[in-house]
């Protein structure tokens, strides 16, 4: 067998049916036939973030009616533990970044990793300070979230989210603006997630951005009234 | 059914009659019931998980070492203070009164059953429902309302384990050695008292000896299963109420005295049980 063929035998990254959420406006909103392949970054258009934080937290498997399955197995599937070992595969950024407040930004930085890996401390320090820098920050901020500014939690919650070489990377409004100082290095994570054969969807309340021709999304959708509408696919 | 004759619309019959009085107490005890079994249940599992060693992770390590902190050793000063206050009252009295009544030779046995058996822990416990188990309700209720369970739970964190465990194994330890450490002020300022007043003829020795010679096994066991199984029972209370805290700004504030019912009842009835079994 070739590996091409191996390639296309593997499942999806992320595949939805039938997938329907409540949305916190009222009313659900229906997702169905959502599949992220290995590479992809999709983009989709989200009015507010209480729809994009609900339909990303059903991707998740944390909510939402419907099947929904990543790397081919379904949340529905799961016990507690096992889904909780497949979803330290995925990386987030939350709206409003949603850090523990009484834990500095770097505890909360290498939360994930320290819970879920065996890896030493120096190790996971050492790839966090190497994202930061990649990022644009000097090194791992050591402050509580509300004494940094907004521009190093923006930063600090991407590095978060790539941390750990995840399969997938929900991104919900990671950026307030394409002039923001995060976007070009956000771009280079996301190209380097997509080079490694991960999957990335991205999630914004600016039509701006989903228009932006610096991202090659390879679909873009748009959450209108109870559907998410695909608005492009790539070729 | 004819319209009315003015055109203008009816107000609609309520779908659902509000139950009467006995149907609003019959849904209050199966309400009851059901959170007793799930909250026994949840205990379980939690204690279960968290006896496995494998369970352990080196986060929870650092959360147990942080709560064991605030609740042991912060509290330390609160309990002594109070075990010295127990100290001067209780145990001065019981040597002052059995001085009187000519009984100097029951001294042991008044003190393990009245100061060891049963105020040592149920004080203690009373200090760290009132100190730390409000605290732990409040923060674990705002990680709640806030999203951060959600935030947890999406980085493949089980809030479960990554706060309950540690929690109430931190809270069973600090009880233990705050009870301990209680008895022990307790116990020592209050023969200080009656020694400086002249009450008692004993030297340290022989009080020590009166009280040591008048514990059985199972008091020594019941200063260990006591304090240990009221503190993890207290931790879980506070945890378990500030995950099912409602998402509004009034949520924890409704949680908080139920809890503290709750904690004090729990202390009240494993204080009784563990009291007649040892």
């Amino acid at each position: 067998m070739r590996a091409s063929d191996d390639l296309a035998a593997a499942p999806p990254i992320l595949e939805t049916a039938g997938l329907s959420v409540v949305s916190p406006r009222g009313g659900s909103i229906l997702a169905d036939d959502l599949c992220l392949q290995a590479g992809e970054l999709h983009l989709v258009h989200s009015p507010t973030t209480g729809q994009s934080a609900a339909l990303a937290d059903a991707l998740l498997g944390l909510a939402g009616a419907g099947e929904v399955r990543f790397l081919g197995v379904a949340w529905a599937d799961l016990d507690a533990a096992e889904a909780c070992r497949l979803r330290s595969r995925i990386g987030r950024v939350m709206s409003g970044g949603n850090w523990l407040e009484n834990r500095s930004v770097m505890e909360n930085l290498l939360l994930p990793l320290r819970h879920q890996t065996v890896l030493a401390e120096e190790i996971i320090r050492q790839r966090a300070s190497e994202l930061a820098l990649s990022f644009g920050l000097p090194g791992i901020p050591t402050l509580l979230p509300h004494q940094c500014s907004e521009s190093d939690l923006e930063r600090a919650a991407c590095v978060r989210a790539f941390l750990g070489r995840p399969k997938l990377v929900v991104l919900e409004q990671p950026i307030e603006a394409t002039e923001s100082r995060t976007f070009a290095p956000l771009i280079n994570a996301v190209q380097q997630v997509r080079r490694r054969r991960g999957a990335i969807i991205w999630f914004t309340h600016q039509r701006s951005l989903l228009e932006e021709p610096g991202i090659s999304a390879d679909r873009r959708y748009r959450i209108a009234g109870s559907r998410l509408l695909l608005l492009e696919a790539a070729p | 059914m004819k319209p009315p004759a003015n055109g203008l619309p009816t107000l609609a019959a309520p779908t659902a009659e509000r139950p009467n009085l006995l149907g609003r107490f019959g849904q209050g005890i199966i309400d009851t019931t059901t959170d007793v079994f799930l909250f026994t249940g949840d205990l379980t599992a939690t204690l279960t998980r968290g006896l496995a060693p494998g369970n352990w992770r080196r986060t929870m390590w650092t959360e147990f070492e942080r709560f064991f902190y605030f609740t042991g050793v912060c509290a330390i000063p609160a309990v002594m203070i109070t075990a010295l206050l127990v100290g001067l009252g209780l145990v001065l009295q019981i040597i002052y009164w059995l001085r009187v009544t000519g009984q100097q030779g029951s001294i042991g046995d008044f003190l393990v059953l009245v100061l060891i058996r049963e105020l040592s822990p149920i004080v203690t416990a009373l200090i760290v429902i009132g100190r730390s188990g409000s605290v732990m309700l409040d923060e674990v209720g705002h990680l709640k309302v806030n999203g951060q369970i959600r935030m947890l739970e999406s980085f493949g964190i089980d809030a479960t384990d990554f706060l309950a465990i540690p929690r109430c194994f931190a809270s069973a330890l600090a009880l233990f050695a705050l009870t301990t450490i209680f008895l022990h002020t307790a116990l020592w300022s209050g023969y200080l008292a009656a020694s400086l007043a002249g009450l008692t003829a004993l030297s340290l020795v022989e009080f020590a000896d009166a009280v040591l010679s008048r514990m059985t096994l199972g008091d020594h066991l019941l200063l260990v299963v006591k304090p240990t199984l009221t503190g993890f029972v207290i931790g879980y209370v506070a945890i378990w109420h500030g995950l099912r805290v409602e998402a509004s700004a009034l949520g924890v504030r409704r949680a908080l005295p139920k809890a503290f019912m709750y904690s004090l009842l729990a202390t009240l009835l494993i204080g009784i049980a563990v009291s007649t079994v040892l």
